[in-house]
C-alpha cells in the first residue's frame, strides 16, 4: 500500500443558496497524517465527501496522485471511508465484512477470505472472525471498520471522526493504535475531527476550518505556537485574551492600549497604529508574579484554583474577562487571594486584528 | 431522484421508474381515465338503419337497371345518382358498424328515481355500518393494545385474525345458515316455541337491511380494529394512568386522552371500513339473496353483465368512486389527518 | 397494574364480558359452517341433522370446476406476487427518495387502489384492457389484482426502507461495490424480511380476492369466483368441505409460525 497526495484546487462546494465550502486551495501530501479540525457545521465533512466522491464541488478540481477525480463516483476512486458510525454491514460476519471490498472486484471466495483473516490479525481481532459486528465491543467494531476499509488497498483513507462514539480511555488507545497502523502502512490518512487534542495528538498537519473557510494549514508546533487568525488562537489550545487599540509600533512590536494598561506583543498581522487588536498569550506563558516584573504587568482579582492533577490552573478576574494561567502542580498558591500582579513577556505573545473567536 | 441514480446508478434507477410508471398508468390512472370516458358517451342507436341500408340497395339495384337501358344524354345524370346512393350507403354501413358516440352527462342524468334511491340508500347503509363497526370494535382493540397480557393479546390477535382463514364469501354465507327462515337462530326460536316453522311464523331476518349490516361488519372487522389498534398501542401507559390518577372518569379518558391519540388510526378504519361495505359486492348477493333490495355494487355488476351497457355501467362505478373520495376528504378534515397517515 | 388500569371492578367486568361475545360473534358462524360439512343432508345445513358423513370431503376431488379453480387460484395468485413486489419495490424506493413537492401526490396516487373499492378495480381494468383488445380472463385478474396488492406491499417497503441506514449502501459503494452489487448484496438483504413477509400477504389477498376478480376474470374462473357462481346455481356442502380445509390449514400455518418464532426467540436468548 502507497499513499498518494490529494489536493483540492479552487473548491467551491454549494448546496442551493448555502456556501459549504468557500474557495479552498488545499494540497495533502502522500503518507501524511493530516487532520481537518474544525467545530460542527464548518465544512469539513463536505470536503470528505468530495474527496470520497459522494458529492462533486460546485466549482473547482479533486485531484488524487495526478489524476482528475470530479466525476468519478466513490466506487472508482483510490479512496476509502470510515463512517462515524462505522456503517458495519449486520447481516454479514465480520470476516465478509472486511472482505466485501474484495468480493465486488470479484475476488474468489477463498482468496479473499485469506486476505480478511490476514488483516483482522493486523487489527488484533484474530478469532473474531465469523462473528457479526454486533457481537463486538466499540473498539473492536472499530478495528474491523478500518480492516474493512485497509482490505480495498486505498491510497487514502477517510477517517469521519470515528472515535467519538468510544470512551475516553478507549480513544486515548484507539489514537495510537490509528497512529500506528498509518505508520504501517503508509496510507495517507485524512482525519476530520472536532476536538483538537485527537488532532494535536495524531496529526502531521492540521487544517483549521471555520463556517466553510480554510483558517490555517500548519504542523502541529506550528499551529500551536504561531495561529494565524483569532479564531485558530482560541480553537486550538487555550489563549487569554486582552482587546484594545494599537497606539504604537517597535520594530516587529506593537503595543496595545487595553483596560490593562498598554501592552506589548509580536505584531504578526503588520497591523498599524489605531487598527482594533487583540493580544494572544497562551496560560503556560502567563506567570504570576512575586516582584519581579515581565514586559507586561498588571493587577487582577484571583478567583479561584482548579486543580488538574499534575497542572494547577489559576482564574484571575479582569474588568473584561478572565486570565487563566497554567503552572505545573508544585503545591503552590494555597493560601492565595485577593489582588494579585501577573505579567509576560512580550514575545511570548501575539497581537492581532480584532476578529470572531472560537465560542468553544 | 439524483440520490437514487448516486445510490442505484441509472440502470437500476431505470428500472425503478419504468416499473413504477408502469403501475401508475397502465394499472391505475389510464384504467380510471377510460372509465371516466366511457361514463362520458353513450350510443345513439338508430333503429330504422338495417332498413334504411336495405331500402337503399334495392334502389341501387334499379338505378343501375336504368343505367343499362339509358342511352345517350341520360346516362352520365343516372351515373351521378347511382354515386351518391353508394355515398350514401357507405356513410350508414359505416354508421351501424361503428355507431358515433353521443359525449354528455346522460349515463348520470338518467339514473332512474329507483336506481338514485338505491345509491342513496347505499351510501346511508356503508355510513351506518361504518359508525357501528366502530363502537363494535373500538373496546376490543383498546383491550388487546392497552389492557391485556402480551400473551392475551397474542392469543386475541389469533382469534381475530382465524376467521380470515375463510374466504370472505364463506365468511358471509356462514351467516346466511345462521340467519335464514329455518336457519340456526329461527331454529332455536321453534324449539322454544317463540315461531313454528309449520305457519311459516319464522322471522324474516334476510328481509332486514340490519342482516347484510351484521355480515359486513363480520367480514371487515379486522380493517377496523388493526388501524385502532395499531395507534392505541403507541399510547404511553402512563398517560392513561395520569388521567386515572387525576379523577378523570372511564369516558373522559377514552374521550379526551385515548381517542385524540388515536385518530389517525380512527378515521383509516372508518374510511376502510366505509369503503369496502358500499363497494362489497359479494355480501349483499349472498345474503339478500333476491329476498330484499339489491345493493347499488350489485346494480353496477348487473349493468355489465345483464343488461350490457357498460356507458351506464361506467357511470354508475364513477360515481360510486367520488362517493369513497369525498368521504376520505371529510374523515381527512374531521379527524385532520393528512394523506401520509392513511397507510396501514 | 393492570388492575388499576382496568378501571373499578364493575366497568371492567363488563369490558371482560363484551370481549367474550365479541369473540362468539367470531367463531359461532365458523363453527356452524364447519359443522355442515359433515352432514349428510344435501343442502349446508346444521339444523336439517341427517348424521355424520365424510362424503362431501369425496364430492370435493371429484369436483373438476373446484379443483381447476384452485389451480387457477394459484396461478393467479403467483402473477400477482411475482409482479406487485417489484411494483411496490420500486414505488417505494421512489417514494422514500423523491424530494418534490409531488412525492406527496405520487404517494396519494399510488396508495389510491387501497382506498376505492375493489369492484371499481375490476370495472376500470376491464373497460381499458377491453380498449386494447384484451378481454377477461386470468392475465386481467392478475393485472387487476396488482394494482392494489402492489399498494399493500409498497406500504411494507415503506415501513422497511424508513429503517434503513443509507450509510451502510455508501460505504458498500466507497468500497468499491457497483451499484447493482450493492443492491444485491446490502440492500435486498435488508429487505429480504419484507418481501417475505409481502409475498404471503399478497397471495393470501389474491387467492381471497372476490370484488375485483369476479369483474376481471371473464369466462375464467377461481376458486372463489366459481364458490360465488354456485350461491346462484344451486349450493352443497362441498363449499362448507373447502371452508374446514381453510380454517385447517391455517391453524396449522399459524401454530407452525408461532412454533418457529418461539425458537428463534430461545435461540437469541441462547446467544445473549
Amino acid at each position: 500500500m502507497r499513499g498518494k497526495d490529494v489536493r483540492l484546487e479552487d473548491v467551491v462546494m454549494r448546496f442551493g443558496s448555502f456556501t459549504a465550502v468557500q474557495q479552498t486551495n488545499l494540497t495533502i501530501n502522500a503518507g501524511e497524517f493530516f487532520s481537518i479540525l474544525g467545530p460542527s457545521g464548518c465544512g469539513k465533512t463536505t470536503i470528505l465527501r468530495m474527496v470520497s466522491g459522494f458529492i462533486d464541488p460546485s466549482e473547482g478540481r479533486v485531484l488524487i496522485g495526478e489524476e482528475q477525480m470530479n466525476g468519478l463516483g466513490p466506487a472508482k476512486r483510490p479512496t476509502a471511508l470510515i463512517f462515524q458510525n462505522l456503517a458495519l454491514f449486520p447481516l454479514m460476519s465480520n470476516w465478509e465484512n472486511v472482505a466485501f471490498g474484495l468480493e465486488a472486484r470479484g475476488v474468489d471466495k477463498a482468496k479473499r477470505r485469506d486476505r480478511a483473516y490476514e488483516l483482522m490479525a493486523l487489527v488484533g481481532l484474530q478469532g473474531h472472525e465469523e462473528k457479526t459486528p454486533n457481537e463486538l465491543s466499540g473498539g473492536q467494531k472499530q478495528r474491523v471498520a478500518i480492516a474493512r476499509a485497509l482490505a480495498v488497498e486505498p491510497a487514502v483513507l477517510l477517517l469521519d471522526e470515528p472515535l467519538s462514539a468510544l470512551d475516553l480511555k478507549l480513544r486515548q488507545y484507539m489514537r495510537a493504535e490509528l497512529k500506528e497502523i498509518q505508520r504501517k502502512t503508509g496510507v495517507t490518512f485524512i482525519f476530520i475531527t472536532h476536538d483538537q487534542g485527537e488532532a494535536l495528538t495524531m496529526s502531521d498537519r492540521i487544517a483549521v476550518m471555520k463556517a466553510g473557510v480554510v483558517e490555517q494549514v500548519d504542523t502541529v508546533d506550528n499551529l500551536y505556537a504561531h495561529p494565524r487568525t483569532p479564531f485558530v488562537a482560541t480553537f486550538v489550545g487555550e489563549n487569554n485574551v486582552l482587546e484594545g487599540k494599537i497606539s504604537d509600533l517597535q520594530d516587529g512590536y506593537a503595543v496595545v492600549e487595553t483596560q490593562q494598561g498598554a501592552i506589548r506583543g509580536i505584531n504578526q498581522d503588520k497591523a498599524t497604529v489605531g487598527d482594533k487588536a487583540m493580544v494572544f498569550v497562551r496560560p503556560e506563558r502567563t506567570k504570576l508574579l512575586n516582584g519581579a516584573a515581565l514586559d507586561n504587568t498588571f493587577e487582577v482579582d484571583f478567583e479561584r484554583r482548579d486543580l488538574e492533577g499534575a497542572f494547577v490552573n489559576l482564574f484571575f478576574k479582569t474588568d473584561t474577562g478572565s486570565i487563566i494561567v497554567h503552572e505545573a502542580n508544585l503545591g503552590q498558591h494555597k493560601e492565595l487571594e485577593g489582588r494579585a500582579k501577573i505579567g509576560f513577556n512580550a514575545s511570548d505573545a501575539i497581537v492581532m486584528r480584532s476578529g470572531e473567536l472560537s465560542d468553544e | 431522484m439524483n440520490s437514487l441514480i448516486r445510490s442505484y446508478g441509472k440502470g437500476l434507477t431505470g428500472i425503478f421508474i419504468t416499473l413504477t410508471a408502469f403501475w401508475l398508468l397502465l394499472l391505475i390512472i389510464l384504467p380510471q381515465a377510460f372509465m371516466l370516458d366511457q361514463s362520458l358517451w353513450s350510443i345513439d342507436k338508430d333503429d330504422q338503419l338495417g332498413m334504411k341500408i336495405d331500402r337503399a340497395y334495392s334502389d341501387l339495384g334499379l338505378l343501375e337497371y336504368d343505367a343499362q337501358q339509358a342511352t345517350g344524354d341520360t346516362k352520365p345524370a343516372v351515373q351521378a345518382k347511382i354515386e351518391a346512393l353508394k355515398v350514401e350507403i357507405a356513410t350508414l354501413e359505416s354508421q351501424e358498424t361503428d355507431p358515433p358516440r353521443e359525449y354528455g352527462l346522460q349515463n348520470y342524468s338518467r339514473m332512474s328515481s329507483l336506481h338514485f334511491s338505491i345509491f342513496v340508500k347505499s351510501i346511508f347503509y356503508a355510513l351506518a355500518v361504518t359508525v357501528l363497526a366502530f363502537v363494535v370494535c373500538y373496546p376490543v382493540a383498546f383491550t388487546i393494545a392497552k389492557l391485556a397480557t402480551p400473551q392475551r393479546a397474542a392469543l386475541l390477535m389469533l382469534g381475530l385474525i382465524i376467521p380470515y382463514a375463510i374466504n370472505e364469501l364463506l365468511r358471509v354465507y356462514a351467516w346466511l345458515m345462521i340467519l335464514d327462515y329455518q336457519g340456526v337462530i329461527n331454529s332455536f326460536l321453534a324449539w322454544m316455541g317463540v315461531v313454528s316453522f309449520a305457519d311459516k311464523t319464522w322471522v324474516p331476518f334476510l328481509e332486514y337491511p340490519g342482516s347484510v349490516f351484521v355480515a359486513l361488519i363480520y367480514a371487515y372487522v379486522l380493517f377496523m380494529i388493526f388501524p385502532i389498534y395499531n395507534t392505541v398501542d403507541t399510547l404511553d401507559k402512563n398517560q392513561l394512568e395520569a388521567a386515572q390518577d387525576l379523577g378523570g372518569s372511564v369516558f373522559l379518558t377514552h374521550w379526551r386522552v385515548v381517542i385524540p391519540h388515536a385518530k389517525p388510526g380512527i378515521a383509516v378504519g372508518c374510511i376502510m371500513t366505509f369503503m369496502l361495505s358500499v363497494g362489497s359486492y359479494s355480501v349483499p348477493q349472498i345474503m339478500t339473496r333476491g329476498k330484499s333490495g339489491d345493493w347499488f355494487s350489485q346494480l353496477i355488476y348487473r349493468q355489465f353483465f345483464e343488461t350490457q351497457n357498460w356507458n351506464v355501467g361506467a357511470a354508475y362505478a364513477f360515481s360510486l368512486v367520488l362517493v369513497c373520495l369525498i368521504f376520505i376528504l371529510i374523515m381527512m378534515k374531521v379527524f385532520k389527518v393528512g394523506i401520509r397517515d392513511i397507510s396501514k | 397494574m393492570s388492575a388499576h388500569s382496568n378501571g373499578p371492578g364493575l366497568s371492567g367486568l363488563i369490558l371482560k364480558i363484551y370481549i367474550g361475545i365479541f369473540f362468539v360473534y367470531l367463531f359461532a358462524p365458523l363453527l356452524v359452517m364447519s359443522l355442515a360439512a359433515f352432514n349428510s343432508y344435501e343442502y349446508p345445513s346444521v339444523t336439517q341433522w341427517r348424521g355424520w358423513t365424510l362424503h362431501w370431503f369425496g364430492e370435493l376431488s371429484e369436483d373438476d370446476r373446484i379443483l381447476q379453480g384452485i389451480v387457477n387460484s394459484v396461478i393467479v395468485a403467483i402473477g400477482v406476487v411475482g409482479l406487485s413486489l417489484p411494483l411496490g419495490l420500486s414505488g417505494a424506493l421512489i417514494l422514500t427518495r423523491l424530494q418534490s413537492r409531488y412525492t406527496n401526490l405520487l404517494y396519494a396516487v399510488l396508495v389510491s387502489p387501497l382506498l376505492i373499492p375493489g369492484i371499481i378495480l375490476g370495472i376500470s381494468t376491464l373497460i381499458f384492457w377491453g380498449r386494447v383488445s384484451v378481454s377477461g380472463g386470468l392475465f386481467l385478474t392478475v393485472l387487476a389484482q396488482s394494482s392494489f396488492i402492489a399498494s399493500y406491499s409498497m406500504l411494507l417497503f415503506m415501513a422497511r426502507l424508513q429503517r434503513q441506514d443509507r450509510v451502510l449502501e455508501e460505504a458498500a459503494l466507497d468500497l468499491g461495490a457497483s451499484s447493482f452489487f450493492m443492491f444485491r448484496r446490502i440492500t435486498l438483504p435488508f429487505l429480504a424480511p419484507t418481501l417475505a413477509t409481502g409475498a404471503v400477504i399478497g397471495f393470501l389477498q389474491s387467492i381471497e380476492n372476490y370484488n375485483t376478480t369476479i369483474f376481471a376474470v371473464g369466462g375464467d374462473w377461481t376458486l372463489v369466483t366459481e364458490i360465488g357462481s354456485r350461491f346462484r346455481f344451486g349450493l352443497s356442502p362441498v363449499i362448507n368441505v373447502i371452508g374446514v380445509l381453510f380454517v385447517v390449514l391455517t391453524v396449522i400455518a399459524a401454530t407452525l409460525y408461532t412454533i418457529q418464532k418461539e425458537r428463534e426467540k430461545q435461540r437469541r436468548a441462547a446467544l445473549g
